[in-house]
């Protein structure tokens, strides 16, 4: 009787879980092997049939000089981004979790980027790095140079991205106890031995998510280079994201692209993972 | 109660009578006024300028008038445009009627979703070399209405500024011209090169007449790999002049776009730009009180080379599947009518309809000209575009060689025959 009871229970949480796991399921797991069947054909793209070319794709992805340009500058992108990005929005909210006056303003202010539009951003940036900054400083294009187009893509994502993870490290900040800070003062700690002793171990969790989410979003970047430089000047500033995309929809070569996206899945995966798992045993440490 | 029931049901057959009776009186007096079609064409276009849509919106309403038969219009952004093709395609929703550039022509042949066009009836409006100057190995697969030229287009003003008179012939005068500009004060050219295509088609305006003039088939066998870049002097030659008269245009020419160069133009911060004859419509949108001229530039010092770049290409194709084909075939008189043609033409556009009055446009004018000195080098049944990744490829080395990355020619050739042998391996059939 009591066997059964607990069978019946668990069935009802397997029932609970069954609309996640099926939503999964269709919109993670099927797309995903669809796309593998994809990848190891040479299908252009349009037309009807799919011709069967086995791991024909994966051969050439390895041997394209193009497809490491593209990674290269991925991975140049990423680290960029999350290098600056953390650093940044990690001090602006140390500031903006003191109390001053017009501090929900000032908040607000840094996060009103956010909300705007990728293509919108990239368009001011261009209108700024080509117009304004050559009045003011003298200075060209950012993204008009080959060597500092990346650079200048990452100022843009920057500006219109900041604002999240300000929000996430506010909260952290938010959630560390007043009892820690009170202690470290009556033992005599100056406000950097504070930073580093009680702020940025209690921090580690905030760090966790915005780092690994920083990275993950600065390797799959696509919308800001698309919109501010599409890739130029030549192939400057050409991200993975994009090869993926000309050669899915301009090359007519959808089987490749769907090889290197098939290989991009698995370089995030772990790149994330990873990332994710040294910093979660950081977390433990603090 | 059973009394109220009937008259109430007596009054509402009154007042559906009556409404079945007006909607016979109002379907007979509209049917006196236009026909009616439940016939939609679907149109999928990416023309972003107003000029080509208020054409668009012209001929349609023109034709619906006239037989009844609605045409949905899709606009969509030209980055978008391929995508959503694709897309619409493989959803089978795909448009009736759509435009492709010649170098996606072919894959849309190979796998039969293009129309032949050539039995239709509009051939009699277009010029009459237009049949057999676009046709694809025999078979009409596009209705070329739109023509083009690329040429240098100047501003009037400031050549009588600088008491320039008279247009270059040779490449000597040519560089004397930009030379005498640029002792001005004002930027000989304005090049917009943050979007690749404004130096692709620069090129095309004068550099690439040479490299298809020794083998017409210049594209194809580079493609194919019969012939490479690095054992060709003519384009090493070009090449080189090329780099030489971006020395002669703004700075910051890579973070300098369309819009910008165009406006330099306008503004007579700079005297010309060379490009297709779309630049004219560019140059007047930012000041339309600026008066434009076009001439053809030279590349060589023999004068009887130096011509503009015209064609008959791109352009509308039908859908293989369409089930209101028939219907499209209508359509496309209408498309090429005189009418449309003269549309267009106003709009500072080139098109392929015959007997047109002359443009307005004085560098329409020009362009004219230069047409009826047999002083244009037609390029409408020949390549003047790689394929998308071996175009990319092109970009690639054309920018990291404009901006002295690659310093010699030799080099910028050898690299791109490097690339291409990759892009050819992947395109291979496995």
């Amino acid at each position: 009787m009591r066997h059964r009871a607990r069978r019946s229970v668990s069935l009802a949480n397997l029932m609970l879980f069954a609309p996640g796991f099926l939503l999964f399921v269709f919109a993670v797991v099927v797309p995903f092997f669809s796309g593998l069947h994809v990848a190891l054909t040479s299908w252009d793209g349009i037309a009807q049939r799919m011709d069967y070319c086995g791991l024909r794709n994966f051969r050439l992805i390895f041997k394209s000089a193009d497809f490491y340009v593209v990674l290269g500058n991925s991975i140049y992108f990423a680290v960029l981004i999350t290098l600056a990005n953390n650093l940044l929005s990690m001090g602006i909210a140390l500031g903006l979790n003191r109390s001053f006056r017009g501090r929900g303003l000032v908040r607000s202010a840094f996060f009103f980027p956010t909300c705007l539009s990728t293509v919108l951003a990239a368009f001011i940036w261009n209108f700024l790095f080509r117009d304004v900054f050559r009045q003011l400083f003298g200075m060209n294009s950012l993204l008009g140079n080959m060597q500092t187009a990346i650079p200048g893509i990452a100022v843009i994502a920057l500006w219109n991205g900041l604002g999240i993870n300000v929000i996430i490290y506010l909260a952290g900040l938010a959630s560390i106890p007043t009892e820690l800070y009170e202690v470290a003062i009556l033992d005599g700690a100056r406000p950097s031995q504070k930073l580093r002793y009680v702020t940025l171990p209690m921090l580690m969790p905030s760090f966790t998510v915005c780092i690994t989410m920083t990275l993950i979003s600065g390797l799959k970047e696509f919308a800001t280079t698309m919109a501010a430089t599409g890739g130029g000047p030549g192939h400057a500033s050409e991200m993975i994201s994009i090869y993926i995309y000309k050669n899915l929809y301009s090359y007519y070569q959808a089987g490749y692209g769907q090889a290197v996206a098939v290989v991009f899945v698995i370089i995030l995966a772990l790149s994330g993972g990873i990332l994710a798992r040294l910093l979660r045993n950081r977390e433990i440490l603090a | 109660m059973k009394r109220r029931c009937i008259v109430t049901a007596v009054l509402l057959l009154a007042v559906v009578f009556a409404g079945v009776c007006e909607g016979k009186k109002n379907s007979g007096s509209t049917a006196e006024a236009k026909p009616q079609s439940d016939v939609t064409i679907k149109w999928m276009h990416h023309f972003g300028e107003d000029s080509a849509r208020q054409w668009i919106d012209a001929i349609t309403k023109k034709f619906t008038e006239e037989t009844g038969i609605k045409i949905e219009v899709q606009a969509v952004g030209y980055d978008d445009y391929q995508t959503l093709l694709k897309a619409k395609i493989a959803s089978g929703d795909a448009p009736d009627i759509f435009d492709l550039s010649v170098s996606d022509l072919p894959m849309f042949i190979k796998n039969g979703y293009v129309a032949d066009v050539g039995v239709c009836d509009f051939w009699g409006n277009l010029i009459d070399s237009a049949k057999k100057s676009t046709a694809v190995n025999g078979v009409n697969y596009y209705i070329p209405f739109e023509a083009g030229a690329s040429a240098a287009f100047y501003n009037k003003d400031v050549f009588k500024s600088l008491g320039i008179t008279k247009m270059p012939e040779t490449y000597d005068q040519f560089i004397a011209l930009l030379k005498k500009i640029k002792a001005s004060g004002i930027y000989p050219i304005a090049f917009g090169s943050q979007e690749w295509w404004t130096f692709i088609n620069d090129y095309k305006a004068s550099e690439l007449q040479h490299d298809l003039r020794g083998d017409p088939n210049w594209m194809e066998n580079l493609e194919a790999r019969k012939k490479t870049f690095a054992n060709d002097k003519v384009f090493i030659d070009t090449l080189e002049k090329f780099r030489e008269r971006h020395k002669y245009g703004n700075d910051d020419q890579f973070g300098t776009d369309w819009n910008k160069a165009t406006e330099m133009v306008a503004t007579g911060k700079a005297a010309m730009v060379i490009n297709g004859n779309w630049a004219i419509g560019a140059i007047k949108e930012k000041n339309a009180d600026a008066h434009i001229g076009a001439f053809a530039v030279p590349a060589s010092n023999n004068p009887r080379e130096t011509m503009i770049t015209s064609w008959l290409s791109g352009g509308f194709v039908v859908y293989e599947k369409s089930p209101v084909k028939k219907e499209v075939y209508q359509f496309l008189k209408t498309l090429t009518s005189k009418e449309s043609g003269e549309i267009w033409q106003n709009a500072g556009r080139l098109c392929s309809v015959k007997n047109l009055p002359p443009s307005k446009e004085a560098a329409l004018s020009d362009i004219a000209r230069y047409m009826s000195a047999g002083k244009a080098f037609d390029v409408s049944s020949v390549r003047v575009d790689f394929s998308q990744e071996f175009l990319n490829a092109e970009v690639d080395v054309f920018t990291q060689f404009l901006i002295n990355q690659i310093k010699d020619p030799l080099a910028a050739a050898k690299l791109l025959d490097k690339k291409f042998d990759a892009i050819a391996e992947k395109h291979a059939a496995p």
